[in-house]
């Protein structure tokens, strides 16, 4: 007996020793009565629930925190006003992008896994998912950048500019104000940052979904140029604070391959896509395969598809990937509203 | 600039409505991160912290880059490493701070040598390094006082031997050297409008005792105020650790009911009654 009990290992330990066989024996069981699933108990195209609750932070003004399953991340929303470049033109093809209006950040050093140690530079993957980030919320032209315009304020409802609160400097005086007077002289830039709280896989997804509900529930105070005192002015009064109009409801979901050998050539073996991945999948697939859709009036929209590694994805499975984050994204927008 | 605080003489109440020698709301909660060795979310008012402590585990020099680090026993246990992250979003004006900031990196050891007085290190061995990552979400004033008790706190979840709890508090002086008043009253456990605007520090005690691991004051006090500071200082420290101890005590009620631990199962030295 006591050489039967040597060879017996508990899940846990068989997990960590080699978690490549540790994955697929749950997701082909020799039993055949025991229903394949994954490690986490969850079915290949099943995802976490994600829990997000708004308003959190006090001295924000946007922001969220997303929990799914392990992955918590907290969202916080800033705008700072910055004045135009005069001898800029007033007219731009993308002036989120040239004033660089929406600066995302993420930081993951945060002892949120224990790969992610604090106190070290960006790691590959903060710098990665900040520039996806960024790239997806130009793209999708979520926020509407007409409301992050200051206009001079209009003349009719000039006020004595006692419940007025000075917010920027103005170092630029010129006379170019007087002569045009519907010119943008200042945008709101949002700063948006992510922090992880807690890391167990999809980080992408749940950085998004976090941006989105943050970005939902940002209320910008109005802002107004002063043309005598040459800075912008923000009106005081709460009410007056009006929310920022998203374009839609764009929804990440993200899917990892899971091929049965740990080197596997394209046609060859069986493959899984492990959508909303954890933390101990993500660390075995090198195939990730990211979808954004956007379903509000209706018909499905791609925002976006992005896949990395691997040879095992083709059209119809990216069909298939697509379906899942149709699903994904009724879930997403029952937890947001 | 008009004080805000100068009308506290009238009607004895700070700008938030409390008296002299009372705490703001305290909030924690512990074993907030699964994937953690230990962790604890305090929240001292509307200043908040989040930590997580991982390890003890072999040293790594390399990912302890710009964390501050104190040994335990005299250099023959365990290296308490420090680091603190303040997120953006946690102050009013959005201000980044780099990993290098003198000022983080003198909280980070301050707290790192205190805490190194109050961990028990030698049952690690000098070669093992207790990682505590502090992250700031929101600050309201007293913020190196809560990152202290939240680091407490969390390494008491995971588990670290400790002499007791090491717990921090501040204390201003409302008094100025004009109005020659020499009976006024100290306060305790400031905000960030006070801190801007009076003489305070921050006191480190060991437990309830009155043994002083460490104490910071950077601003211009009378000699005549540090005592009373000092005094106020300490016995918010007694309602800290009590507090704290409420939570451990309940955290360890909660295991017990959901049968983590046996009843009357003593796990170290550790009383859970």
């Amino acid at each position: 007996m006591a050489t039967a009990k040597s060879l017996t290992l508990s899940s846990t330990t068989f997990a960590k020793l080699s978690p490549h066989p540790y994955l697929l024996a749950n997701l082909q069981p020799s039993d055949p009565s025991t229903t394949p699933t994954r490690t986490n108990g969850r079915q290949p195209s099943e995802t976490r629930t994600p829990y997000i609750n708004t308003s959190s932070l006090s001295h924000a003004h946007g922001s969220a925190v997303v929990r799914n399953g392990d992955t918590t991340v907290i969202c916080g929303v800033r705008g700072e006003t910055i004045l135009t470049a005069l001898g800029r033109p007033q007219l731009l093809l993308d002036e989120a992008r040239d004033y660089d209006l929406l600066v995302p950040n993420i930081e993951l050093a945060t002892g949120c896994a224990p790969n992610f140690l604090p106190g070290v530079p960006p790691t590959t993957l903060a710098q990665t998912l900040s520039t996806r980030i960024y790239s997806l919320l130009h793209s999708s032209k979520l926020v509407d950048v007409s409301r992050l315009r200051i206009y001079p304020e209009e003349v009719g409802e000039k006020n004595t500019g006692d419940d007025d609160e000075k917010m920027d400097e103005a170092e630029e005086t010129d006379e170019y104000a007087v002569t045009e007077e519907k010119a943008v002289k200042a945008y709101w830039v949002l700063y948006i940052d992510v922090l992880f709280i807690s890391f167990d896989g999809n980080p992408f997804d749940t950085a998004w979904t976090a941006i989105l509900a943050a970005l939902r529930d940002t209320k910008l105070p109005l802002a107004y140029w002063d043309a005598d005192r040459e800075m912008v002015l923000c009106k005081r009064s709460e009410k007056e604070a009006a929310p920022l109009n998203l374009r839609g409801l764009p929804v990440a979901c993200t899917g990892a391959v899971f091929t049965e050998k740990e080197k596997q050539k394209k046609g060859s073996g069986l493959y899984w896509v492990l959508v909303d991945p954890d933390r101990l999948e993500e660390g075995l697939c090198d195939e990730t395969v990211t979808v954004v859709v956007d379903k509000l009036g209706g018909s499905t929209k791609i925002l976006g598809i992005s896949k990395h590694g691997g040879t095992v994805v083709g059209p119809e499975l990216m069909r298939k990937v697509v379906a899942t984050a149709e699903s994904r994204w009724d879930q997403v927008r029952a937890a947001i509203e | 600039m008009p004080l805000d605080t100068s009308t506290y003489n009238l009607a004895l109440l700070r700008v938030d409505g409390r008296r002299w020698n009372e705490l703001r709301q305290q909030k924690a909660q512990m074993g907030v991160q699964p994937s953690a060795d230990g962790s604890a979310y305090l929240e001292q008012g509307n200043t908040k912290i989040q930590c997580i402590v991982s390890g003890p585990n072999e040293r790594d020099t390399k990912s302890t880059s710009s964390a501050s680090t104190a040994p335990t026993s005299g250099g023959q246990g365990a290296t308490v490493a420090v680091s603190i992250t303040i997120a953006p979003f946690a102050t009013v004006d959005r201000k980044r701070r780099g990993r290098n900031d003198k000022r983080l990196q003198e909280m980070q050891t301050t707290i790192a040598s205190g805490l190194a007085a109050a961990v028990q290190g030698q049952s690690y061995g000098p070669r093992s390094t207790i990682h505590i990552a502090l992250n700031v979400l929101s600050q309201d004033g007293s913020l190196l006082a809560a990152l202290v008790n939240a680091a407490s706190l969390a390494l008491v979840d995971a588990g670290v031997p400790m002499t007791d709890y090491l717990v921090a508090c501040t204390a201003g002086s409302t008094s100025s050297y004009a109005a020659a008043d020499e009976a006024a009253d100290p306060l305790l456990d400031l905000n960030t409008q006070e801190e801007q605007e009076l003489p305070f520090l921050t006191l480190a005690t060991l437990g309830a005792t009155d043994r002083v691991v460490a104490m910071v004051c950077e601003s211009r006090v009378q000699l005549a105020r540090l005592e009373g500071m000092m005094a106020t200082a300490a016995d918010g420290c007694k309602g800290v650790r009590d507090f704290l101890d409420g939570v451990v005590r309940d955290k360890g009620e909660l295991m017990v009911q959901e049968g983590a631990v046996g009843r009357g199962e003593v796990v170290g030295s550790m009383d859970l009654d």
